[in-house]
């Protein structure tokens, strides 16, 4: 617990660094909001009295500091673009994010883990080379491409799924967790639940493929690796079935490799959101980020950056825990 | 030791548990995706969702067009005859320093309360006043807007306006009494008087909208409006094609010939108001030099623009203004492309070895800008003019390190207007803005007379004066207007509009 509470503790200055960065970059970078926002019609006297107003004419550190000391008392201001509070146009998006990451996940795992694992354990058959031949076009394919693709054949040309959002208009989800899936099965309401899932499933698969396509590589590798073990001779010889071999002794001690992979690509599937959701109008924090770059929103920008931050630290701190529940050597 | 199977494996219980429970939920819970435009309802997919219901916070077309079917502006554009029409206005008089308005009565606000000229006095006051309205500049001239009795409006300006009514266009009217219930948060509830009421919104979701059954004027045909955003060019084809929409915008020309051939939808076109040119800043050299400024403009021909990137869906501008615009003069021609002579004109300017210019544009902004920019290109190195293709993110090109902060020697732009005064004003007056630092005194003092000329007739002749000069001076080299194509479901009937809105309540099934 102790090492725990150092690591968020630890976590605090590199917050405030990255914060300090992003705030410096997006700054100093060219572009600047007001004209964006007044479009064709403003003059330069339009642009300063607005840019005066903002305050977005006084010195940095001035600005960065005025940041600082409201986003400890949980404010963080609002978006220059949506003329909201910040953290309301995030605590709404968040959810989204989260649950298509997670459902890319799932679709990596369920895709993935079979796979390399049988790959592993039928080396050099005709299934292993297919399977790794898959993974090595979907780790290629630009997923970009591939949802453009999907929306084509599965939306276009299919009517099965719907070509972008997030759920059907006139369905109402009562937020819980922000989930659409699990606030859909907690309250019962199964129109809802379909609707999402149906909204999900393209984007889920766009961003899981290239994951799955790294996973079923070191599945494949992390199994034959442990297959070769003394303890796995040990386990056959002691006369116990395959199944519990590969299940009690392989798959489980392959398991710290795919478990330390997932939890580095998590992050990476989080900033892949930001393709997904953009080629897909998914309402995540991916497109909002997309949407308050291009129009130099200062403060949801950073927020944002923030938040990505944040997730990635806490999915490695998740990860670390993991590895003690999986493996009780490991002790934090 | 095992014991004896049992009745059902757990294995077996769980297979046939599950696939019992999808069988049951899956045929009947599958939402439908597709329906046909009917009166009861239309999806419209759009590359631009609803930013904010703060109808003051945003300053552009397609915003406008969304609050348009909830709230409405005392004036609009009849686009044929290039003249205001009364909305909530009835009528107006323009004299002197005084703008006064006369409004229609017997109108109702969605929260029933009566539209009157207070709520005009709040309106304008808050697009002036509220920290967060970016039309200000509408106001500029403003001094006073005062209500003397409940149905007139008096505007008083500094100087004579006689463009206030394209002021006015897309500034749109809220309750005050809605105000005053429900404080901030009437902003979030998009309270007016159109002829659609607000019913839902998720950011960057769906957007729902209901007839307004009480509307004081022609009443809807569709009873229920969902807006969609979908940025994707694909997925909003793919998507009005298998009729998960019924009508989209945007649509890339490509597109064209496939919705065309398809039985359940076409596409729908009209001229648009962005006007494109290459804009020249005199600041800069070579383009402080006159002759320069023309060869330039012998040297480009929009034609082989217009027909090869663009498919033929283009107008060529014979002078600095779009044939919609109020001001635009047929008469004015274009110069004549001549690589030849442009390439003379270069040797008289002292560039007898040619030139070499950058050449910016903002590929994220217009579409196809690369393709332009390429071709122009290739047509001044006929002329003997190297232009290098400079490529920016739209926030750096039009930022204060770019178009607007004056920094921009030669770029592509396209600019949307109305009324010729805005554009001149803000292109062509001297010290107005750095985008071509353009100066002019005859210019100057015809932008000054027009602006404040009652006469609209004599108001457009000086326009079409300014005009004239302009070309002479050749302070831009003029491109082309695009078509707005749309894609539309057949049994939907609507004529798009120019100004880049997709108007629900201009739709009828059939």
């Amino acid at each position: 617990m102790n090492k725990l509470s150092r690591r968020i503790i630890g976590a605090i200055p590199v917050l405030l660094g990255i914060s300090f960065l992003i705030f410096l970059l997006m700054h100093i970078a060219p572009g600047d909001p007001v004209s964006l926002l007044l479009g064709d019609d403003a003059t330069p006297a339009d642009i300063e009295r607005t840019r005066h107003e903002w305050g977005l004419d006084r010195p940095l550190i001035v600005q960065y500091w005025d940041f600082l000391t409201r986003a400890v008392t949980g404010d963080f201001g609002k978006s220059l673009k949506f003329n909201e509070p910040v953290t309301k146009l995030v605590s709404e998006r968040l959810p989204a994010t989260l649950e298509l990451a997670f459902a890319a996940l799932c679709v990596a795992i369920m895709i993935a883990v079979p796979l390399g694992v049988y790959s592993a354990i039928r080396h050099n058959s005709l299934l292993d080379h297919a399977g790794m031949s898959v993974a090595l076009i979907g780790v290629s394919l630009p997923n970009f491409w591939l949802g453009i693709m999907l929306i084509y054949f599965l939306g276009g040309q299919l009517n099965w799924l719907p070509v972008a959002g997030r759920i059907e208009y006139g369905i109402e989800v009562r937020s819980i967790t922000g989930l659409y899936l699990l606030d859909s099965v907690l309250t019962g309401n199964y129109a809802a639940f379909w609707s999402a899932l149906q909204h999900l499933l393209m984007p889920a698969f766009t961003l899981g493929s290239a994951l799955a396509a790294i996973v079923t590589r070191i599945s494949r590798s992390s199994v034959l690796e442990v297959m070769r073990q003394d303890y796995v001779t040990t386990a056959r010889a002691k006369g116990l079935s395959e199944s519990t071999v590969i299940w009690r002794h392989i798959l489980r001690n392959a398991l710290i490799t795919i478990v330390t992979i997932l939890g580095l690509q998590l992050g990476a599937l989080l900033s892949g959101s930001v393709i997904t959701e953009t080629v897909f109008s998914f309402p995540g924090i991916g497109d909002l980020l997309i949407q308050s770059i291009s129009a130099r929103d200062y403060k949801l920008t950073q927020v944002l950056i923030l938040m990505f931050a944040v997730t990635y630290f806490v999915v490695n701190l998740l990860v670390d825990l993991l590895y003690s529940w999986i493996d009780p050597r490991i002790r934090f | 030791m095992r014991s004896d199977s049992p009745a059902i494996k757990r294995r077996t219980f769980l297979k046939q548990g599950a696939l019992a429970a999808l069988g049951a939920l899956a045929p009947t819970a599958w939402p439908q995706l597709s329906w046909s435009a009917s009166k009861e309802r239309l999806m419209i997919l759009s590359s631009i969702g609803l930013d904010t219901l703060h109808p003051y916070a945003h300053s552009s077309g397609p915003q406008y067009g969304i609050w348009q079917h909830m709230i409405e502006p005392l004036v609009e554009i009849n686009y044929a005859r290039k003249d205001y029409y009364g909305v909530l206005a009835e009528s107006w008089k323009f004299q002197g320093n005084t703008w006064v308005f006369r409004l229609r009565k017997g109108i109702r606000f969605h929260d029933g309360s009566p539209f009157t000229a207070q709520d005009v006095v709040h309106s304008v006051n808050r697009i002036r006043n509220d920290k967060r309205s970016l039309q200000k500049s509408n106001f500029d001239d403003l001094t006073e807007v005062q209500a003397p009795d409940d149905y007139t409006v008096v505007f008083t300006t500094a100087v004579p306006n006689a463009v206030m009514l394209d002021r006015l266009q897309n500034r749109f009217i809220l309750s005050k009494s809605a105000a005053e219930k429900y404080g901030e948060d009437v902003d979030q509830r998009a309270i007016g008087t159109g002829p659609y009421k607000f019913v839902s919104w998720q950011r960057d979701g769906n957007l729902v909208m209901t007839r307004n059954d009480d509307y004081w004027g022609t009443k809807a045909a569709i009873k229920e409006i969902v807006l969609k955003k979908v940025g994707e060019d694909a997925a909003r084809m793919s998507g009005l094609l298998a009729g998960q929409g019924d009508v989209v915008n945007n649509v890339p020309v490509e597109e064209i010939a496939r919705l065309d051939k398809h039985p359940r939808v076409r596409a729908e076109k009209v001229e648009g108001l962005r006007m494109y040119f290459l804009a020249m800043n005199v600041t800069h050299k070579p383009f402080d030099n006159k002759l320069v400024r023309q060869a330039f403009n012998y040297a480009v021909d929009p034609t082989v623009v217009i027909k090869h990137i663009y498919e033929g869906n283009g107008y060529v501008m014979s002078g600095p203004l779009g044939a919609n615009v109020i001001g635009y003069d047929p008469k004015i021609k274009r110069y004549a492309y001549d690589p030849k002579k442009a390439k003379d004109l270069l040797v008289q300017a002292g560039f007898a070895n040619g030139l070499e210019v950058k050449l910016y544009f903002s590929p994220d902004r217009y579409p196809k800008a690369k393709e332009v920019c390429q071709v122009v290109a290739d047509q001044l190195a006929k002329a003997g003019v190297k232009a290098e293709l400079v490529s920016q993110e739209f926030a750096i090109f039009w930022g204060s390190d770019g178009v607007n902060g004056g920094k921009i020697p030669f770029y592509y732009v396209g600019r949307p207007a109305i009324d010729a005064d805005t554009v001149y004003d803000q292109y062509y007056r001297s010290g107005r803005t750095k985008r071509v630092s353009f100066q002019n005194a005859e210019v100057d003092r015809l932008i000054d007379e027009q602006h404040k000329t009652e006469d609209q007739k004599k108001r457009v002749a000086l326009l079409q004066q300014i005009g004239r000069i302009l070309m002479d001076e050749a302070a831009l080299v003029p491109l082309y207007t695009l078509a707005e194509i749309y894609g539309v479901a057949r049994n939907v009937i609507w004529k798009a509009h120019p100004e880049e809105k997709v108007l629900a309540f201009d739709m009828k099934i059939r």
